[in-house]
This record gives C-alpha cells, structure tokens and sequence, in this order.
C-alpha cells in the first residue's frame, strides 16, 4: 500500500523531535494541538441532518535553536486533521522558518496574514459554524510564498507586514500589515490588505477588545474593495465568565460575502480542566435570496494538549 | 433526583484547578494552540516556552534501605529549604503514622509549603504512597 508522502511527514518529524543535531545552542522541540469535534442539528433550508463534525482539530511541531545569546532560528510545523471522517489528513496549516531576536521575528513559509492575525480572539465561534469567515469576511487568509516580520513587543505597541509573492509574472504580488496597541484592558488594531483576497482587491480591518472583570466585549469593522465592488461589515462580540463557565453571544452584518449576510451566536463553555472543555451553542445565519442560508445546534468537546 | 442535582450544583460552581505556567512578567501563558492562533512569536517559541522548574524536596529512601515500621523520623525535606520563585512546582512529603492522627504531618506539609512559597501557592494533587515501609503524604504545588 503506498502512502502518501504527507500523511507520513508529521510522524517522521516526531520521530526525530527528540534527537540531537549540529547546531550550536540548545535544541527544543514541542509537539501540540487540540481536537475538537461536535455533534449538531444542522438545518440550511432543505431539511435537518444530523453531523459530527471537527472543527479545525490540528496537531503541531514547533521548536527554536540558540545560535548566539541575540538570535535563534525558529520553525513551526501545523497540520489541521479531519476527526470526525479522515478526510484532508494533514492539511498545511501555520508552516514556516525564520529568525527572532530583540529585533522580533523573520519567517518565510505558509502562515496567517497579519489582518487575520489581528482578529484574535474578538471571534468567540471562531471554527465553529459562527465564524466569521462564514458570513462577515472574506479576508480571515492563510497564504502561501509569504515572508513575514513581526515587531518585538514595544510598550503594548506591535505591527506585522508580510509580503506574499504570487510566483506568477503575470499576477500582482500582495501585501498584508497591521499594528495594534495592548494592554491587560484594551486591545485595539488597524490591518491593510492589498492584492491578498484577489488581485484588484484593497481590505480594511479595525478591531477593538476590552476585558473588565469577567467581561469581555469585542468590535470588528471591516470594508472590502475588490474587483471594483466596496462593501462592508461588522461584527460585535461578548463573553461573560463565571468560575468554570464561559457565557458567549456574537452578531453581525456584512454585505462581503454576500448581499444583506446576518448571522448570531449564543453559547456556553464549561471548563472540565485547564486544556479541556465541553461546549454548547446555537448559530442562526442568512444572507438575500438564501444565498446563505443555515441554523445550527451543537454539543461539543474540545482537548488540547 | 435531588442527588443529581446536587451533583449538577457542585460542578457549575467548582473551580477547575488548573497548573499555569507564567511568562516573565508573571502573566498566565495560553495554550500552544492559541499562542500560534495569536500569531505571537515571540511569545510562543520565547516567553511561554520555559519549562517549569520542579523543585523536589525530599530525597525517596534508597532501594534496600528500611525503615522500621513505626519509626516516623524520617527525613522528609531535607533538600534546601529555599524560598522559590512564581510558577515553580514544587514536590513535598511527610511521614504518615499508621495510626492515628494525621494533623502532625499536614501541619508538617503546611510548614513546607510557606517556606517554599512564601507569596502563596495552588494546591495540585496530593497522595499517599509508600517509599520501603514508610507511608508518605506527598503534595505537588506551584508557588504563586
């Protein structure tokens, strides 16, 4: 039987995870991920089906080698796997090298953009059928051929600016960038792409998060100028956090995906241990003409490790 | 019924103890899986990155030597009994009688534990088990 060159890749990393190699500093490797599955009541306007369904479940290498006191090489490795049917085993994730120091980090592989960096958590469905990527943008990409520098911390000050090549001579490369400022209250940010979702295409993201107590409360605005066509939306998000429990609602409206999209959230996290939780929710989303069209009831769990 | 809801009761309002690791300014550290979701080199292949310094402070009894039984003297933290830093574990034991009173060795235990982390800790699992005839409560912390 032969397999498949990429389903056998992760394993061979792991293999060799724990042994030395030429290098000057220390080496550290770690392995990580998360499963995450649910099982739902789905209904998008031909009927109701039960699903079980994994949500973005993935398992990572990452790890760093010292070269001197003011530089180390750093890799990541990240594979989304299918749990609940084993389809797209290891599919590429967040995969790059590169260099960090005082200066902040170098990388060149396949990763986030720096505006779907800057989203962090305001999404509270994010993977879940209430993600944003759903209905409120088009622009949450992971891209390959990018080169990426990343800012050290400055005072709560960050910024990232990837350049991403088409490899095409015929095709625009694309830009993405975002800054931000933090702290343990705020958290707030402006992100440019250019040329990243199509190549006449110009996105604007802005986002704001406050934490006070056990609430959290977060804003995306976002408006998309692509192939000639500008169109906007918005999302508003809110968590509140009660011992071991997380009470969640998110709802937005955005013309980016389609015309007249709205959808909302409501759910419920229960911690059982630090890295595990079961979770609940209800998702209701819709656009004109029943473009998009779906509600959806779920119970799942969610390990990381 | 009520048993079960009583049940239901005591897990809403139980708080998930949980082992933290802390970065150098004393902040929790999130998961890996959401330090790479952030996007935050620095602080996933950095900052979070540390293993936590586990601090053991007895010595286990050397295979063949025998305590008699009874005899709860014992040394049960004779490492250095030094004050340790935020977000290290820390291991400790004390001899427990075969009868009796057990208040000797919490009390024992609690000593240990102020000395090791004096600004506080969280309690993360304790047991019992034997090292050659001696029965030990054994505690893991991490100080705060």
């Amino acid at each position: 039987m032969k397999t498949p060159m990429n389903k056998m890749l992760p394993f061979a990393i792991a293999a060799v995870l724990p042994v030395a190699a030429h290098a000057e500093g220390p080496i550290d490797g770690t392995v990580y991920g998360k499963v995450n599955v649910t099982v739902e009541s789905q209904d998008e306007g031909d009927g109701n089906v039960m699903a079980l369904e994994s949500n973005a479940s993935r398992l990572g290498f990452k790890g760093k080698t010292k070269i001197n006191d003011s530089l180390s090489a750093i890799y990541q490795l990240e594979y989304e796997v299918a749990a609940d049917d084993g389809d797209a085993v290891f599919k590429q994730r967040n995969i790059y090298v590169g260099l960090a120091g005082d200066f902040g980090a170098v990388i060149a592989g396949k990763h986030d953009t720096p505006t779907k960096l800057l989203q962090n958590k305001i999404d509270l469905f994010n993977d879940l059928q209430g993600d944003i990527k759903h209905v409120i943008t088009a622009n949450e990409n992971r891209e390959s051929n990018m080169v990426m520098y990343s800012t050290p911390d400055m005072g709560g000050f960050f910024a990232k600016g990837a350049y991403i090549m088409s490899e095409d001579s015929e095709v625009d490369n694309a830009m993405s960038l975002s800054a931000g400022w933090q702290n343990d209250v705020i958290y707030a940010g402006l992100a440019y792409d250019d040329a990243v979702r199509a190549e006449d295409s110009n996105v604007l993201r802005g986002v704001v998060q406050a934490n006070v107590g056990d609430f959290q409360i977060g804003a995306l605005y976002e408006t998309d100028d692509t192939n000639g066509a500008t169109n906007d939306g918005w999302m508003l998000s809110g968590q509140y956090k009660m011992g071991s429990w997380a009470f969640k609602a998110q709802a937005g409206q955005s013309d980016i995906k389609k015309d007249g999209g709205e959808t909302f959230s409501l759910g419920a996290d229960y911690k059982l241990a630090k890295n595990t939780k079961v979770f609940g929710f209800y998702t209701d989303k819709s656009a004109d003409d029943n473009a998009i069209e779906g509600s959806y009831l779920g119970l799942g769990m969610e390990h990381k490790f | 019924m009520m048993r079960w809801i009583a049940l239901l009761l005591a897990l809403m309002g139980s708080q998930v103890f949980a082992e933290t690791q802390l970065d150098d300014e004393g902040k929790p550290c999130e998961s890996l899986v959401d330090l790479s979701e952030a996007g935050d080199f620095h602080r996933l292949h950095f900052e979070c990155d540390k293993k936590p310094k586990v601090v053991t402070a007895y010595e286990a009894q050397p295979s063949g030597a025998s305590t008699p039984a009874g005899q709860n003297k014992v040394a049960t933290h004779d490492r250095a009994q030094v004050a340790t830093g935020a977000g290290t574990e820390v291991l400790i034991r004390a001899p427990l009688p075969e009868t009796g009173s057990v208040l000797k060795a919490l009390d024992q235990l609690y000593q240990q534990m102020r000395q090791h982390c004096p600004n506080g800790w969280d309690k993360n699992n304790e047991w019992a088990a034997r090292d050659q005839q001696q029965l030990y409560l054994h505690i893991r912390l991490t100080c705060s």
